[in-house]
């Protein structure tokens, strides 16, 4: 029984089963034992449904097991008279913003957890006070909730449930849904927290979040697969590659970079890391003297084709509203798509990238400016605005919340059967469609409500390639997607794209624009802040920072380097092209300046 | 606290902002040929009678009729809210929405749930229609000539609609298990 | 002028504006406005006399100017439904039978009649649509949404003595309030999102009933499984931070009430105890029948 209070938190045997309405029963946990100690900063990495957010909740109680126990502190989760005990000892971040905030203003919010714990009404004001300024919300105390950015609503929910004092913080994907600048101030925040000694266990899809942590559990189909130290589970490549799992970027340069120098370390977590070692490996030698920064914007590219598919030319749009609710405008922004392009739109949140894409099918009008599709204004009357909206698809952000239809075939049908098509058609359509995303036809049959994130999300996509857009516009399509989704989904974009099809994307994710666009634009406020090809963007550093964006990380890597003095070319997105770069300097053979 | 109640409290008010988005935007209204629109802004009161039980149901109620008072008070649009400013034209007869479509909910699920929702969304629905137009006749406002006819042509085919939307929704929520077995293409 | 396109829903929600002209309605007491306002709209619909609502509109109208708010903006309320207003009265003047016996008819034509108690009736509808229109625009202007929830719950928290659910009820409230924001922003996605797929929410065409019923489906199932989602996500983010209802909670936010509160009240009540007793003393008649002898002694 002595062992029992040593660790803080202790998986005994844990199986979790249930049976969703009717459905099988799913074994979302199988056999799982762990043991957390005080202080431990953990990891939980996993595909999308390998369990994560089960087994945090199995910590906080808000799922109790179904064979086996839990304990915390000592105190078993199965037991209603200890719920209080566990919850104030253990607190939850969850990973919508919107949906945990409870009170309307902000210090309110923080008080509500310790106002349910009967803390006394003159300690109140303290705790609140003390949380806010530990995630450095103390400016916002008395503003409405609803005026808080995602990014700093997910801070609130940081300080809310700090304000329980809480001796761990579980973490369940809180960044998904925030932007990367709320992101990086979200990990310091959380840095923080664990040096103050506070017990973290972090769920997460990113691997260069999970890199951070001291200790990582892998989880598959609700087994752990692996359970240690950071870098020894990092280091095991292969077996984290059929779990459908990525390493850390830094990690794969490190990796390629110890193929041609055996003498570097293979397990570097993080950026930071690897610019020290590669640092310490150069010894300063052929370090130029002046850093080689791009200042200025990128160059204009000129527009070759007859006609871009699609094109908007000097919108400008206000959005009116009267109370405390969010303007977002368009100042003369003016953007063209050529007929097999992918194009790329990226800024921070906010920017507008969401108000572009509405103009581009016709949802939004501009109050000035205009769009043409292959040529002809969208308002002249032309052309009718149903034909558009076939024409130009346009995939919302997390389009899984337009799936209605009971069986899957039946949604993807929808759009088809809206321009009134033959039966046959449809079918042949939705055939096509759900074949392009790389879901079986027979698919067709399952109910949507049973499918996985991932598979929904190709289904959304399926319901918007039946209706054989000319040119596709998406809004954050790998947002939420684990690695492997993500992967998926990018290809079948490349894929379609090849069948000289336009795409136009907005995106945070760097790694999906870089990979992806051939042109990119970069919007701010509303206004166009620059535009070119893609690599052209990327490397100047400067302006994206100012306006509140980053780099992909290979590129970022580089950046370091290149910032401590070495002679880069910073023109290079991706890991293959870096760990070239690299090599070259290791090389030590020109001087590219 | 049971797990129940925390979700009741919050299902009840996020129902009963249902009502109030419904009231306030295009979605509330479906135009028939008549003229006059059907109003759907009642359905959540009845959605959350039948998940949750005729206490939500009631609270959702009072939250719609409160919202119609202060809406037709603060920012009137038509004749209806020249009455809906009487609290017992607006508030007291939509506490028995709520009441009524659980009790017939609860009877009729023993044989069935799909025709336990059809039915559960017409006997709200009327609930609304008649207790409204009742308090109005009662307290002569209109004449019950009038009412018999607003009753009728609007209330009719009001909880034909209720009736549908409740149980799709309702049906597609819980996944209840229809005839179909596959999709239709 | 930007042409706003059906999908613009937020322009629709500003129902009671906050004016923050700081006055000495403003400063009141959350549960005194709320108290107030309920004994007003009370009052307003059970006293059937209409010196008692004259006197009603007058202090509502004095609370106005009090409140510093441009008076004419309540008043612009009322305008768009003059018409019906007038309407309506005329109806109740008219049409409706069982006001007054046919003694009293003053005036017939078929199925028409005028009678005393119908153009009382008819009076009174106007009066008593002003009197609560510009009573609840005066206190809109005068408390903010969190005023009011605090109101209300701190209104309700004594029963809680008796097991009465005060702090969940307040609570309920407030995430009501809290979601309706967040609800229009998902119909309005989803408005958009079908629309991109062709959806056609014109209702325009007859085409049946049953199948225009059907378009309806990809708005509001997706609308109400969102709802529903973030309910459940709520709920959970509440437990996790040990809701346990009112029992045995504190509280950050505590009103005080101060002598101004107490007076204001007092005085609330008095100017309701007077209308009342107007009413109850049947002043309308005795006033009525005092003009009418006024007149015959006057003709005379």
């Amino acid at each position: 029984m002595a062992e029992q209070e040593k660790s803080f938190i202790r998986f005994d045997r844990v199986w979790f089963s249930y049976r969703p309405d009717g459905g099988d029963r799913i074994f979302a946990l199988q056999d799982v034992n762990l043991q957390i100690a005080h202080g431990e900063y953990v990891a939980v990495v996993g595909a999308n449904g390998s369990g994560k957010s089960t087994l945090l909740r199995q910590i906080n109680a808000l799922l109790t097991p179904t064979e086996g126990d839990v304990y915390v502190n000592g105190l078993n989760t199965k037991r209603r008279e200890h719920l209080l005990d566990i919850r104030s000892a253990v607190g939850m971040v969850f990973q919508e913003p919107e949906t945990q905030i409870i009170a309307s203003v902000v210090e309110e919010d923080v008080a509500f957890g310790p106002e349910n714990l009967g803390v006394p009404d003159t300690e109140l004001g303290g705790r609140v006070k003390w949380a806010l300024e530990s995630t450095g919300l103390s400016e916002m105390r008395n503003m409405p909730t609803s005026t808080l950015s995602a990014g700093q609503k997910q801070l609130l929910a940081v300080s809310s449930t700090l304000a329980m004092m809480p001796g761990c913080i579980l973490f369940d994907e809180a960044t998904a849904m925030i932007d990367p600048a709320s992101k990086r101030r979200f990990i310091q925040t959380v840095d923080t927290l664990r040096a103050r000694g506070i017990t973290i266990v972090y769920a997460t899809h990113s691997m260069e979040e999970a890199a951070r942590a001291d200790r990582v559990i892998v989880l598959s189909e609700g087994k752990i697969i692996l359970d240690g130290n950071t870098e020894r589970v990092f280091a095991q490549e292969e077996r984290l590659n059929t779990l459908k799992l990525d390493l850390p970027v830094a990690m794969r340069l490190a990796k390629n970079i110890h193929t041609f120098s055996h003498s570097f370390p293979e397990n570097v977590l993080t950026a930071e890391a690897l610019v020290e070692a590669l640092d310490a490996r150069l010894g300063g030698e052929i370090r130029a003297h002046h850093t080689h920064r791009r200042a200025g914007e990128p160059e204009k590219r000129a527009v070759y084709w007859e006609t871009p598919i699609l094109e908007a030319k000097n919108l400008f749009h206000r959005y009116l509203s009267g109370t405390a609710l969010e303007v977002k405008s368009l100042h003369d922004v003016s953007l063209t798509v050529g007929a097999n392009e992918i194009v790329g739109i990226i800024g921070p949140t906010g920017s507008g990238k969401s108000t572009l894409l509405h103009h581009l099918n016709g949802l939004l009008r501009p109050s000035e400016g205009d769009v043409f599709f292959e040529g002809v204004s969208l308002k002249s009357g032309q052309i009718h605005i149903g034909e558009v909206r076939t024409k130009v698809g346009l995939l919302f952000q997390n389009p899984e919340k337009q799936l209605f239809e009971q069986f899957s075939g039946d949604d993807v049908a929808f759009g088809p059967r809206n321009k009134n098509l033959e039966k046959e058609q449809v079918r042949e359509r939705v055939r096509m469609a759900m074949e392009m995303v790389g879901l079986p036809f027979s698919f067709k049959d399952r109910k949507t409500s049973e499918l996985s994130l991932g598979e929904k999300r190709r289904l959304a996509l399926a319901g918007i390639l039946a209706m054989e857009p000319r040119v596709l516009v998406l809004d954050e399509p790998t947002a939420s997607l684990d690695p492997y989704g993500r992967r998926q989904l990018i290809n079948i974009l490349k894929q379609w794209n090849t069948g000289g099809r336009a795409i136009v994307v907005a995106s945070h994710s760097m790694e999906d624009i870089a990979e992806l666009a051939d042109r990119t634009y970069v919007i701010y406020g509303g206004r166009l802040i620059a535009e070119g090809l893609t690599r052209d963007v990327f490397s100047h550093y400067d302006l994206l920072v100012t306006h509140g964006l980053c780099l992909p990380v290979a590129a970022e890597i580089l950046r370091l380097l290149s910032a401590r003095g070495y002679a880069i070319s910073e023109s290079l997105l991706s890991v293959e092209e870096a760990t070239e770069e690299i090599r070259r300097l290791i090389n030590g053979q020109e001087n590219r300046v | 606290m049971k797990v129940t109640n925390v979700r009741k409290i919050v299902i009840a008010g996020v129902m009963g902002a249902l009502c109030i988005v419904l009231s306030v935007t295009p979605l509330g209204f479906f135009p028939m040929p008549t003229g006059v629109s059907l109003t759907t802004m009642h359905i959540p009161v009845i959605l959350g009678a039948v998940l949750e039980g005729p206490v939500v149901g009631t609270v959702v109620g009072c939250i719609f009729g409160v919202f119609s008072l202060l809406r037709a008070a603060i920012a009137p649009q038509g004749p209806a809210d020249v009455w809906f400013v009487n609290p017992l034209v607006s508030v007291l007869p939509r506490l028995f929405i709520g009441i009524a479509a659980w009790l017939v909910y609860r009877a009729v699920r023993k044989i069935h749930e799909i025709p336990a929702l059809i039915t559960a969304g017409i006997v709200g629905s009327l609930t609304n229609t008649v207790l409204v137009l009742g308090v109005l006749g009662l307290l002569r406002k209109l004449p019950w000539a009038g009412i018999l006819g607003i009753a009728a042509v609007n209330g009719l085919p009001e909880a034909g609609l209720s009736a549908v939307v409740t149980c799709v929704i309702v049906a597609s929520w819980k996944k209840i298990e229809t005839r179909r077995k596959g999709s239709s293409i | 002028m930007a042409k706003r396109t059906e999908f613009e829903l937020f322009t629709k929600l500003s129902i009671g504006q906050y004016m923050p002209t700081d006055s000495v309605m403003h400063r009141l007491d959350p549960r005194i406005k709320l108290v107030l306002c309920i004994l007003l709209i009370c009052a307003a619909v059970g006293v059937g006399s209409v010196i008692s609502t004259l006197f009603l509109l007058v202090v509502v109208i004095i609370g106005l100017f009090l409140s510093r708010v441009q008076v004419r903006l309540a008043f612009a309320a009322l305008r768009p439904v003059a018409i019906f207003l007038v309407i309506l009265a005329l109806i109740q003047v008219f049409a409706v039978p069982g006001l007054g016996t046919s003694d009293d008819a003053l005036w017939q034509w078929r199925f028409l009649r005028v009678t005393n108690r119908s153009i009382t009736a008819g009076v009174l509808l106007v009066l008593r649509f002003a009197v609560i229109v510009l009573g609840l625009s005066l206190f809109s202007f005068c408390t903010t949404t969190t005023e009011l929830t605090h109101g209300i719950e701190h209104s309700l928290r004594p029963l809680q003595r008796i097991g009465f659910p005060a702090h969940e009820l307040a609570l309920t409230v407030n995430i009501a309030v809290r979601f309706v924001p967040i609800l229009m922003g998902e119909a309005e996605w989803l408005m958009k999102a079908q629309a991109s797929r062709g959806a056609d929410f014109g209702y325009g065409t007859r085409r049946g009933f049953f199948r225009r019923v059907k378009r309806l489906f990809p708005l509001f199932i997706p609308l109400f499984s969102q709802s529903l989602k973030h309910a459940y996500s709520l709920s959970e983010a509440m437990e996790a931070r040990c809701y346990m209802g009112g029992k045995g909670r504190t509280y950050l936010i505590r009103l005080h009430a101060k002598s101004g509160d107490y007076i204001a009240l007092s005085a609330g009540m008095l100017i309701i105890s007077i209308a009342v007793m107007v009413y109850l003393f049947h002043m309308d008649e005795r006033l009525w029948s005092m003009w009418k002898a006024l007149l015959k002694g006057g003709l005379q």
